[in-house]
């Protein structure tokens, strides 16, 4: 049927360009020991690219049955959109095969989650245990009258909710973890050291509103990064819509800083993006300085750069590590906050002008040891602030996203809100 | 996907002894117009086909999506499902009732064409009007669903549902200052309903909001009395008590208000509801996606919570009643109990009494969204547009202001609220993905709640 509508298009004097994806998912959720929900899902989805006059449209269906009305709904879209930027095809050929792919059992991951709840024994605070987990297998691929990629990739996804109650008082965690493999070892181990910190934010304090030497979390670090993922793209900063218009070979944050984006070595591998352009590691921040946009084929071609391989956005961004491990940053930050959950995302960011303004807990350092645990509190900063009060950068890597990653700061004079 | 069909799927699903099976059809066509640089940028046009089946044996759920219709895959899907049980089958023969149709008028009077010029016209009004606007950007977009719903109790029904809606985000710079500001209004109708906008209005007050905001200080921060405006600024509801009123979370004991059934959580001022019928409303459709229609449920009446929303299978374990609140975002996901249109009802506190004891507080005009952990009752929502009290007046305009608070207190701290009620629109995310919801209310006083602010 792909064949049938590039035909179709070429008589139309268009010429089409196919994006598939299938997804197998399989998902297991438990909640306190029991099975709540068995899923598997079988998708395929299509973004068809079709290019007349240089001029590029795309129309996305899940189906390619009726091709006569895929043809006609293009021709349609041709007539009303008006951006005249040039655009192409892909131009490349890659068959890139899994070298070795697990082997699952789900009745044994199944086991796993629900031994979960055994973490009630060790910890009588525990009220709730609720988990997910996924995997996800995906098949890629790209057609058009010349050219032809086809990609698999597959990771995992595992969450837990975890609640602990002492008398009428209730915390609760969320956690999140990714693999590239199964790998049940490394998300146990952080879900015990998550759980530590929260039974410590139990009995947890408020601080006074002031500015705090901080040490903002791996995972937290992510989050933030991730929101203003698209601040990077071309496309944003040319509509002025991204707060780094206008800032390309600026310093914009500390000289520590570097920003990566690696689709090829991220938890899932990424060989070509949604045009077929083959991806590869950029520097985009380098020792602070804003040096390199990432891009899809449009706006490659309007600004005349390399095209980064970044139609879909970014798939493996991340900030280089610095040699502090987490104990180290401890004893850095000597006397200060760390900041390791931050909620709100989504609305708590301002993605235009950089403020930042998020729901958080945390913990109390006081000469170079966690004392206490820190709740309702809420971290008051900006994006260049942020990124730019380094002192120290951590080695160890956040999980909790699937294309963003981050070491844990220790940063300068931030200002945390509390009720005192 | 024929009568004979469903039947054979349902029947074929309960063999192994399940007790509840179903069968959920999609089909949706999603089309925007995104309208930016002062031109029609982008047409995205998208199709979606796919079915969902669910079973269910006591309180294990197992789902299945897919959109490949080819009959093999649906045996193959339907033995993946019902191996998970191995009991003595229960239903053999499914009694599937007459088709039953909820129809309304999908097509708009408006041509695509038509679209693209009022665009085009209402991009240079919008920028006629302020030299510092830096980008504009409007998304019209319209979404065709029409859904089938089966189930081994002999119910199938079919919906034919529309949805459109309308945005503006006005992005505005002054030298190294910039801000943005959005509008959005949206309904369970075609896109006739952009001739119920007052766009010269909405666009005076946007550009008024957008320059406020682009000069804006930073916000103070603590803890102090705020008071909410209207429409959008019930998303405190909707997420301080909304979603730990839900059956997703109730029935597992995971919410806050699990136990408070009956019992007074707010003040006597409080009353909410939720209402999935309520006429064109963005959160609004005749069945929920389990098939059962959608009605008035009043959650919390003078401070008293009275009921939470229930669906099916969650219902197993509360036994009470449905609620019409079966949700989901597509045939991707198993529904679960969800919000519709959620508002807390008008009163008579005017403005004037609200503000005139306020020594210093803030006055929250456009809200942004926000979060809950059901479990704790503990939320956040964003300010997107602020202004400090000062001594009982409106004082400057402030920016990165965010509210933090607990859903038992924040219930006791409503200590007025106005009689100026209106509805806002937006969508809400959760296990069952992403749903459009309305809220409302009027204008509310809280007593105290923790602002963040970089003071």
């Amino acid at each position: 049927m792909k064949q049938k509508i590039i035909e179709l298009g070429k008589k139309a004097k268009i010429d089409i360009e196919i994006f598939e994806k299938t997804q197998e998912k399989v998902d297991i959720n438990t909640m306190n020991g029991k099975e709540k929900l068995f899923q598997i899902t079988n998708v395929t989805s299509y973004r068809i690219k079709a290019i007349k006059n240089e001029i590029s449209i795309e129309y996305m269906t899940d189906n390619l049955k009726n091709p006569n009305l895929i043809i006609d709904n293009i021709q349609n879209i041709f007539k009303l959109q008006e951006n005249k930027n040039k655009n192409f095809l892909c131009q490349g050929n890659l068959k890139h095969k899994l070298e070795q792919k697990e082997t699952l059992d789900y009745n044994k991951i199944k086991q796993d989650f629900l031994n979960l709840i055994d973490l009630k024994k060790e910890y009588p605070l525990i009220l709730n245990i609720e988990t997910t987990y996924s995997h996800y297998i995906n098949r890629y691929g790209i057609n058009n009258k010349e050219c032809s990629l086809t990609d698999e990739t597959y990771y995992h996804e595992y969450g837990v909710a975890i609640t602990i109650e002492k008398i009428d008082k209730k915390k609760v965690s969320f956690i999140n973890f990714y693999s590239e493999n199964y790998d049940f070892k490394s998300f146990y181990h952080y879900v015990r050291e998550k759980l530590e910190y929260l039974i410590i934010k139990l009995n947890g304090d408020n601080c006074t509103t002031k500015k705090y030497n901080i040490i903002l979390k791996n995972n937290a670090v992510a989050h933030i990064l991730n929101t203003f993922a698209n601040s990077f793209q071309s496309k944003d900063i040319e509509q002025n819509i991204s707060i780094l218009s206008g800032k390309r070979t600026q310093k914009i944050f500390d000289d520590k800083i570097t920003i990566v984006e690696d689709p090829k070595n991220g938890i899932e591998k990424r060989y070509f993006d949604t045009e077929g352009t083959i991806t590869y590691e950029k520097e985009i921040v380098k020792n602070g300085i804003f040096q390199l946009e990432i891009n899809n084929l449009e706006y490659a071609t309007k600004q005349n750069v390399k095209a980064t391989g970044n139609a879909y956005g970014v798939n493996n961004l991340y900030i280089k590590s610095g040699d502090n491990s987490e104990q180290e940053l401890i004893q850095k930050l000597n006397n200060g906050i760390i900041i390791d959950e931050i909620y709100g995302l989504h609305s708590g960011i301002d993605k235009k002008n950089g403020t930042i303004s998020l729901h958080a807990e945390g913990l109390v350092v006081e000469n170079g040891k966690i004392t206490n645990g820190l709740e309702m509190i809420i971290l008051s900063t900006n994006f260049f602030e942020l990124f730019s009060n380094v002192i120290e950068i951590g080695k160890e890597y956040s999980h909790n996203l699937l294309c963003v990653s981050a070491p844990s700061l220790l940063l300068k004079n931030i200002t945390i809100v509390g009720k005192k | 996907m024929k009568r004979q069909q469903i039947k054979e799927i349902l029947e074929q699903l309960l063999s192994t002894g399940g007790d509840f099976a179903e069968v959920f059809l999609e089909e949706k066509q999603v089309k925007s117009f995104n309208f930016i640089d002062q031109m029609l940028e982008k047409v995205s046009m998208f199709h979606i086909n796919g079915y969902g089946l669910r079973l269910a044996k006591n309180e294990n759920t197992y789902y299945a999506s897919s959109n490949d219709f080819r009959k093999k895959k649906i045996e193959q899907i339907i033995s993946e499902l019902r191996k998970n049980i191995n009991d003595k089958p229960i239903y053999k023969d499914i009694p599937l009732k007459r088709r039953k149709e909820y129809k309304k008028e999908q097509i708009s009077s408006f041509t695509d064409e038509e679209i693209k010029t009022k665009l085009k016209q209402l991009d240079e009004k919008i920028r006629k009007k302020e030299d510092r606007i830096s980008q504009v950007n409007l998304v019209v977009e319209n979404t065709i669903q029409n859904v089938t719903i089966a189930n081994h109790t002999g119910l199938y029904v079919k919906e034919y549902r529309v949805l459109s809606r309308f945005s503006i985000m006005l992005y505005l710079k002054d030298q190294e200052k910039s801000s943005k500001i959005f509008f959005s209004k949206g309904a369970s109708s075609t896109l006739d309903f952009l001739n119920t906008i007052d766009f010269d209005k909405e666009i005076d007050c946007l550009i008024k909001q957008g320059l406020d905001k682009l000069y804006a200080k930073p916000c103070i921060g603590g803890e102090m009395p705020v008071i909410i405006a209207p429409a959008f600024g019930a998303v405190i509801f909707h997420e301080a008590c909304g979603h730990a009123m839900e059956a997703t979370s109730v029935a597992e004991n995971a919410s806050v208000l699990a136990k408070e059934q009956n019992h007074k959580i707010a003040t006597d001022k409080v009353t909410i509801i939720d209402d999935g019928s309520l006429k064109e409303e963005w959160g609004s459709s005749f069945i929920d996606d389990e098939g059962k229609p959608t009605q008035k449920n009043i959650l919390i009446e003078n401070g008293v919570l009275k009921r939470f929303l229930i669906d099916e299978l969650n219902n197993r374990k509360m036994k009470q009643t449905t609620t019409g609140s079966g949700r989901r975002e597509s045939y991707l996901y198993a529904p679960t109990s969800r919000m519709n249109n959620t508002y807390l009802k008008a009163g008579n506190d005017t403005f004037e009494q609200m503000i005139q004891d306020i020594k210093l507080g803030l006055y929250a005009v456009k809200m942004g969204g926000g979060s809950v952990a059901t479990e704790t009752g503990e939320f956040n929502f964003g300010v997107d547009l602020g202004y400090m009290i000062r001594d009982g007046k409106i004082a400057e305009c402030v920016t990165s202001a965010s509210l933090i608070g607990n859903t038992k207190e924040i219930l006791q701290e409503v200590e007025m609220v106005g009689n100026d009620f209106s509805l806002g629109t937006g969508y809400c995310g959760s296990i069952s993905g992403s749903v459009p919801v309305t809220v409302g209310q009027p204008t509310i006083k809280i007593g105290k709640i923790l602002v963040g602010g970089e003071k």
